[in-house]
């Protein structure tokens, strides 16, 4: 539990500040500097940026923002089953994560029963999403003509090829959250087997939430875009 | 000379250190190895160290002390967990079960401890002498500690000094012959034969006279009193000379390993309202292990009780081996069945489809220990708190105290483990919020009337009894009852059904099954009465004449006629009080007739007896008025509330934390894993009424009451209600929500098959070549 709490409070701590540079790097411009000076000026901007979320006109921001988002969705079905996985999922990877982090006891009680009901919801919205999206991320690999013709195999994929990546990761971890919840349900496994199945359902969530912070920082406008 | 006398400090200490280790060598006798225990034909010694020999005139009972020495070391034994109860120095550990002193006609129900453990008192809190404490529980007691004070805390009241202290009982539990015999024990210890009950408890020899008669001088070598050898006999000893040698050594049959008979002479625990062929003993007693195969100790007699965390208190244990875990999973749980077994080939249990949070947050007890959660508590006696064990003519057992199993609280650690309860009960003087208990003698020297409403009914009825044919019995007529004198003088509920004419009778005559007339009916004002009726109203009359202290001179009103009886004739006379349509029997005091017993006295057995409780609140009140007279404030405590005396006099019922339910773990009997808790599914516990969760305990004990305090189960486990039952509604939609899981990851892998299967096809071509095909 300890060493999953590191990992986790790492890794998201460790991702969120990558993409946070390169956000930052974009937005301003920088000659030559200290490694100190760039750093302070970093965490400044990206005080600054977070502040901005809860100023007036945030909220409003990122509101709009998850308006274009969802009209780039043709259907309603697929704009209710994408607000429907974001909205559980936010809740899942906050109480999930949160509880496992930062509370001795872990997930319990109420939120434990909410975490449960997320869980339904969210994998109820990604069926969706897989059902009525996964056409548009299948082109995975270019056509084999093409394979042949590039020298290097990494560098025939085409550039939009991160995002088909991120949506199937977070539909595989996806699965093993749903898949490790019902197993542990069934009365088949031992205490060994039920330990394991809580580890790869708490590693399984941890790899969603970080496919999750990329995949919104593909889907986030970039500074000057 | 600085120098000099540093030396010499030195040299003293090395020396006293050398000493110390061979003192420590010599009382931790190491094994040899041999598995065997050795026979012990050995000589008893008395307390004098004198070896005891059968054949002499009146020979000393044996010392435990002084015949096991030369082999044990008797102070390190005596320090162990049987022996040191009331030791300053004793560690306490995980609560135990506390003594309950139980006191019926005041209804005290009083937990004591020496450990401090929660609810508990402790005996000198209260005012109770080791003298005191050793005569109300030794019966149950293996000697030491508190009954084997140090002269120098004896107490002025106490007669140590005839009766002699109470050694270790070794023979208690390493005894093997079937003659040790625990009821002889509590007889001797009952008659202050502390120094002779552990030689008639073990059948060494035949033990007679009785302490608690001989004068408070009378000290041991003055031997037997030759001016009485009828009442105030002297305890004396016959031993059984079958058991010496020629050279009066005594065979003892002695095991290293007692028997569970043995344990469960002051341990048993069994459901009160099952007959005997009914009980199914622990698991591991039917597997055909013994008690002391997992409750083990060296020769410190530190016994190992089994719980976590014991070797923090214990010094034999240097973690968990000897707790469930220790055998069923072994050193580490985590590993799993791949792992070396734990002890005594105990089976590994798999848990199959339990979360783990099970493990974390309740001991193996909650769902393996006491009886199945049904709706209610199950009620059970226990040998020290009810006296079980103890055989003869008269009955020891007690219904009081009423403990119910099991009710699952946390332990220090936050583990959920199950426990018994038992509610206190007794008279307190309150100051401000603090709580001090009355000693039984206390309140009964304030109110013995009020607390013995049946007192003055049982005199009567025994003196009508015997002036009645042998085959007839004099029995008391109340509402719907029919009351006859016990074997103990007092009250109990007659089997037979209340006669025709009970509304107007109260004394009648239970004769072969029916129950008949006192008085047989009679024309009262006849000139002359039949002379068979004559003599049964004088019989009547003298036989209440001839009780003392009564507050008159006992009479018959019948219709307008008063009958007494004057120099050994019956005297009628005219009554003038208003008549009687049945006989009445009566104390007649300065012209005034009064019922042979109160209408307090009749409403209060009415509402008793045939029952367990033994105090009404109308009792209560009475007593409380009674005792604030001495210008204190006095509540009584039963059922889980304090009562207390309001400004009118009325009795009110109010929270105290002393009113609380005492509670204490437990962990036997453990039932066999397809009656533990959760072989159903998770529904033995979470679903929406699950009495694990939701049964209530009421408070109960020797008031009768209607205000008793009632609490959830979940209360006990410091669980939410709301939250435990919405956690159980959601269990009765599981199946659902799995079947929906199931089928959502049935789409999701089918399409990330196929995307797999894509993928696949692209990377080797063959989609391609199918397009262009």
């Amino acid at each position: 539990m300890t060493a999953f709490r590191v990992v986790s409070l790492a890794t998201v701590m460790v991702l969120i500040a990558l993409l946070g540079y390169r956000r930052f790097q974009a937005s301003v411009l920088l000659g030559k500097q200290p490694f100190l000076s760039t750093f302070r000026a970093y965490l400044f901007w990206a005080a600054r940026t977070t502040a901005s979320l809860f100023k007036k006109g945030g909220w409003g921001k990122t509101r709009s923002f998850f308006h274009v988002w969802l009209g780039s969705y043709p259907e309603s079905w697929q704009k209710l089953a994408l607000s429907g996985a974001w909205l559980s999922f936010f809740y899942l990877a906050a109480s999930g994560l949160g509880l496992a982090i930062f509370c001795p006891r872990g997930l319990y009680g109420i939120p434990l029963l909410l975490h449960v009901l997320g869980g339904g919801v969210f994998i109820l919205c990604l069926t969706l999403l897989v059902i009525l999206r996964a056409k548009d991320y299948l082109p995975l690999l270019p056509e084999q003509k093409q394979l042949e013709r590039r020298r290097s195999f990494w560098r025939s994929f085409p550039a939009s090829l991160p995002r088909p990546i991120l949506f199937w990761l977070l539909v595989i971890s996806g699965f093993s959250l749903a898949l490790t919840a019902l197993l542990s349900m069934l009365p088949y496994f031992a205490f060994e087997a039920q330990l394991d199945l809580i580890a790869i359902h708490r590693y399984s969530g941890l790899i969603a939430l970080l496919t999750a912070i990329l995949f919104l920082d593909q889907a986030l406008p970039r500074p000057g875009s | 000379m600085h120098k000099f006398i540093k030396s010499i400090v030195y040299i003293n200490l090395i020396a006293f250190g050398l000493s110390l280790s061979c003192l420590a060598e010599q009382k931790q006798q190491p094994w040899d190895g041999n598995r065997t225990t050795p026979v012990h034909l050995i000589p008893l010694k008395d307390e004098f160290d004198q070896i005891i020999v059968p054949t002499e005139s009146n020979p000393l009972p044996f010392s435990a002390r002084f015949t096991c020495a030369p082999c044990h070391d008797y102070k390190l034994i005596s320090g162990g967990l049987h022996f040191r109860t009331g030791a300053a120095t004793a560690p306490s550990g995980r609560a135990g079960e506390p003594w309950v002193w139980v006191e019926e006609k005041t209804g005290t129900l009083l937990p004591l401890s020496f450990d401090r453990w929660p609810g508990t008192w402790r005996p000198e809190e209260i005012g109770l002498s080791a003298w005191d404490f050793t005569l109300l529980f030794g019966r149950h007691m293996a000697g030491g500690g508190v009954s084997e004070p140090a002269d120098e805390s004896i107490t002025p009241a106490s007669r140590w000094n005839v009766s002699g202290k109470v050694e270790v009982n070794c023979l208690a539990c390493h005894n093997l012959s079937n003659k040790q015999n625990p009821s002889e024990w509590a007889k001797q210890i009952l008659r202050q034969n502390f120094r002779w009950a552990a030689t008639a408890a073990g059948g060494l020899g035949e033990v007679g006279g009785m302490a608690s008669r001989v004068g408070p001088t009378w000290d041991i070598i003055d031997g037997p009193n030759p001016d009485d050898t009828e009442w105030a006999v002297p305890p004396f000893v016959r031993y059984d000379r079958s058991l010496f040698d020629s050279r009066h050594q005594a065979f003892l049959d002695i095991t290293g390993q007692p028997p569970d008979s043995r344990c469960l002479a002051c341990h048993s625990v069994a459901p009160a309202a099952i007959n005997k062929f009914q009980y199914d003993a622990d698991v591991h007693t039917i597997a055909g292990l013994a008690c002391v195969q997992c409750h083990r100790h060296d020769i410190t007699h530190a016994m190992i009780r089994g719980y976590e965390g014991e070797a923090e208190h214990n010094h034999l244990l240097d973690g968990d081996s000897f707790t469930c875990a220790g055998c069923h999973l072994g050193g580490d749980p985590a590993r799993g069945p791949k792992k070396p077994a734990g002890r005594l080939g105990a089976p590994f249990p798999r848990h199959r489809g339990f979360p783990p949070v099970h493990f974390k947050r309740l001991a193996c007890t909650v769902c393996h220990s006491g009886p199945w959660p049904e709706k209610d508590l199950t009620r059970v006696r226990t040998s020290r708190a009810n006296r079980l064990g103890i055989y003869g003519i008269a009955r020891w057992e007690t219904e009081h105290p009423a403990i119910f199993q099991p009710v699952y609280i946390r332990d220090a650690k936050g583990k959920l483990g199950p426990h018994r309860l038992l509610w206190p009960a007794f008279w307190a003087e309150k100051e401000g919020e603090k709580i001090r208990p009355l000693l039984p003698g206390e309140v009964l020297a304030s109110a013995k009337k009020i607390l013995e409403p049946g007192a003055a009914a049982a005199r009567i009825l025994n003196a009508l009894t015997l002036q009645l044919e042998a085959d007839e019995k004099a029995v008391l007529l109340l509402p719907g009852k029919v009351c006859a004198l016990n074997v103990d003088g007092g009250l109990s509920l007659s089997p037979f059904p209340p006669p025709s004419f009970s509304d107007t009778l109260l004394w009648a005559v239970q004769k072969g099954d029916a129950i008949l007339p006192l008085i047989p009916d009679f024309e009262p004002g006849a000139e002359t009465l039949d002379p068979d009726i004559e003599s049964r109203l004088i019989g009547i009359l003298e036989a209440l004449a001839s009780l003392e202290d009564v507050p008159g001179k006992p009479a018959l009103v019948y219709k307008n006629f008063l009958f007494q009886v004057v120099e050994t004739y019956l005297e009628k006379t005219d009554y003038p009080g208003p008549a009687g349509e049945t006989p009445q029997l009566g104390w007649l005091s300065e012209g005034k007739f009064e019922p042979l017993i109160s209408e307090f006295e009749q409403r209060t057995i009415g509402r008793l007896v045939g029952t367990e409780e033994t105090l009404t609140e109308e009792q209560v009140a009475l007593v409380l008025q009674a005792l604030n007279r001495q210008n204190k404030e006095f509540v009584y405590i039963a059922s889980g509330k304090m009562f207390v005396l309001g400004q009118d006099d009325k009795l009110k019922a109010l929270d105290h934390p002393a009113a609380q339910p005492v509670t204490w773990p437990l962990a036997h009997d453990v039932r066999p894993a397809r009656q533990s808790l959760g072989i159903n599914g998770c529904g033995d516990c979470h679903r929406i009424n699950s009495p694990f969760l939701f049964r209530r305990a009421r408070g109960t004990g020797p008031l009768q009451t209607q205000h008793a305090k009632v609490l959830s189960a979940n209360s006990f486990s410091g669980l939410s209600g709301i939250y435990q039952r919405l956690f159980g509604l959601s269990f009765a939609l599981r199946p659902l929500f799995k079947g929906f899981l199931f089928l959502t990851l049935l789409v999701i892998g089918l399409i990330l098959l196929l995307v797999f299967a894509l993928g696949l096809g692209r990377l080797s071509g063959l989609l391609e070549k199918g397009r262009r095909a």
